[in-house]
């Protein structure tokens, strides 16, 4: 699978654009603030249902315009599918494939899968387990689209009762109770499907990120990866009823999936905290390729890769490494800098104020 | 923005389901440029409606009179009542010819994020109406979500202790989708194949 042309219209600065891709390595040149990684951006929102910077619909629509339109063309074994999005301003998107409306981003999923790379991975490894958390639901979903259903789920319950604990103000009725059982349970049921599936994916993931730590790392460096939960597994209903108390005091739920972490050590050290500058690059490096490694082996589509402005992150030696794990299928970076002296670019965009020039 | 009067109407509509403020905007606007009976004919026909339809006094369906049709017929089997969360979903049921029971309508589904909890639904009329009609099956329809799954235990566990059988229509409906949605024949077979709710929750 891989992407050949993309169209966008009222899409953040771009009025109206129109982009050919190929199999190889695309580059994107220009200057910050011209609209590299809005490019990006759009690529990714077929795979991920939304913008990978969790950035509001209102901010994707070109000012003034009631809608964003993306299209997307694919080829797949020479078969072409096109995918539309319509991303309204207000109100719900719209999906299509060929021409043909769908419910759900599920369906888009199916079709296109990237793994992206930015100058915020660093975040994977420093940054709160909400970081590591999110990294491991979106593998979730590129490996089996049908995880997205037991992830909204999930949001949903634990929506439904911090607004429920919201409104207890504090105090217990039996309405309230009542009420909260049936959310606990409902919470209980998704959450501990979505543990379980995080917990799977990480010891499936563990071999494939070693393997390219391997290649970063030349040391024998320990590194562990640990999914921990503050809760008794299997027992997330009692282990709300015990917190119950202390939710309705607080006003929020304070146990369940949502408060997991994944603990990356190095040598028996958190890496979050006490790994250097350098070991955590790699890391984060590790993870976002492990992923890649794991969602071409499982679903047998390699992800389209997306590389936003990493080069400028990243020393000399890993970035050579990186560049030659880069898949032979697509790549699609972004950079304002020089390119490190190993990457030859198959083709080339420059982008100026939303309007783009081909130069291949 | 505008002049107070069109400001009023942007609003009013803006606050309609489904309508965001650009449509809200842009109905406004249409209506502004209509002919005079054109206007007339669209409020009288609101206020018509508002004035003749009314919620049935026993299942709370949309009625012109004290009992919904539904309710007054005396072929309809009086043992069973399915619990649906709108009107409309008894449209869509009735269309399957599946059931010959009564309904209820519940008014929606418990969701704390829309402020709606037991008390905003018609839950305790619903109670109400086992011993007196001598229901012996409660056959729980909401939507396929997870407010509609929350709802059906919800109630499923005030009816148990009341001696009557609660059943819920099988899956298999498209999740997250409304009931109003499946066609006839997904939502007839999802109708015949009910099953008891306690199995599926006491396993939880
Ligand atoms: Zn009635």
């Amino acid at each position: 699978m891989f992407l050949s042309q993309l169209w966008l219209t009222n899409f953040r600065n771009y009025e109206e654009a129109h982009l050919n891709f190929h199999q190889g390595i695309t580059l994107i040149t220009g200057n910050n603030g011209n609209g590299k990684t809005n490019l990006l951006e759009a690529i990714a929102w077929f795979a991920k249902g939304k913008s990978f910077r969790n950035t509001p619909n209102e901010a994707l629509v070109l000012q003034n315009k009631e809608k964003a339109i993306l299209r997307a063309e694919i080829l797949h074994s020479k078969r072409k599918t096109t995918l539309e999005a319509e991303i309204n301003f207000s109100g719900r998107n719209q999906l299509q494939i060929n021409g043909k409306k769908v419910k759900s981003k599920k369906d888009l999923q199916e079709k296109i899968k990237t793994t992206i790379f930015g100058p915020e991975d660093l975040s994977l490894i420093k940054g709160g387990p909400g970081e590591r958390r999110n990294y491991l639901d979106e593998l979730l979903i590129d490996l089996h689209t049908k995880n997205q259903l037991i992830k909204t789920n999930f949001e949903k319950c634990l929506k439904q009762r911090n607004t429920l604990l919201k409104q207890a103000k504090g105090k217990t009725t039996n309405e309230i109770e009542a009420t909260l059982d049936v959310w606990d349970e409902k919470f209980a049921e998704s959450g501990q499907q979505l543990a379980n599936e995080r917990k799977n994916l990480l010891e499936t993931l563990k071999p494939e990120i070693e393997n390219t730590l391997k290649k970063f790392t030349n040391n024998r460096d320990m590194v562990l990866f640990e999914y921990e939960q503050f809760w008794e597994n299997d027992k997330l209903i009692e282990a709300l009823q015990i917190e119950r108390q202390t939710d309705i005091r607080r006003g929020i739920t304070t146990i369940g999936p949502h408060r997991d972490e994944i603990a990356i050590k190095v040598n028996g050290l958190l890496a979050k905290s006490h790994a250097s500058q350098g070991e955590q690059r790699s890391l984060a490096l590790g993870l976002r390729l492990g992923g890649h490694e794991l969602v071409k082996k499982t679903t047998g589509n390699e992800p389209i890769i997306l590389l936003d402005d990493v080069f400028s992150e990243l020393d000399s030696t890993r970035c050579q490494t990186l560049i030659e794990l880069l898949p032979k299928k697509q790549a699609v970076l972004t950079t304002t800098g020089e390119l490190p002296s190993g990457v030859k670019p198959d083709y080339k965009y420059h982008v100026v104020e939303g309007s783009i020039n081909s130069s291949e | 923005m505008y002049i107070d009067a069109v400001e009023e109407v942007i609003d009013a509509l803006g606050r309609l389901p489904g309508i965001g403020p650009k449509s809200a905007q842009r109905i406004t606007f249409h209506l502004m440029r209509l002919p005079v009976e054109d206007i007339e004919l669209l409020t009288s026909a609101i206020s018509l409606m508002k004035e003749k339809i009314r919620f049935c006094d026993s299942c709370f369906n949309i009625s012109e009179q004290e009992l919904c049709p539904i309710c007054k017929d005396g072929q309809r089997d009086k043992g069973m009542l399915c619990v649906v969360e709108e009107p409309k979903d008894i449209i869509a049921l009735e269309k399957t010819a599946e059931f010959r029971g009564k309904y209820h309508v519940l008014g929606g589904s418990i969701s704390p994020i829309d402020g709606i909890g037991p008390e905003q639904l018609k839950v305790a009329e619903l109670l109400r109406r086992i011993e007196p009609e001598r229901i012996e099956e409660v056959i729980i329809a909401m939507n396929p979500n997870i407010e509609g799954e929350a709802t059906a235990i919800y109630i499923a566990r005030l009816l148990e202790p009341l001696g009557v059988k609660v059943t819920k229509i099988a899956s298999g409906l498209p999740v997250g989708g409304d009931l109003e949605y499946a066609d006839e024949l997904t939502l007839g077979r999802a109708l015949v194949g009910r099953h008891p709710v306690n199995e599926e929750y006491k396993n939880v």
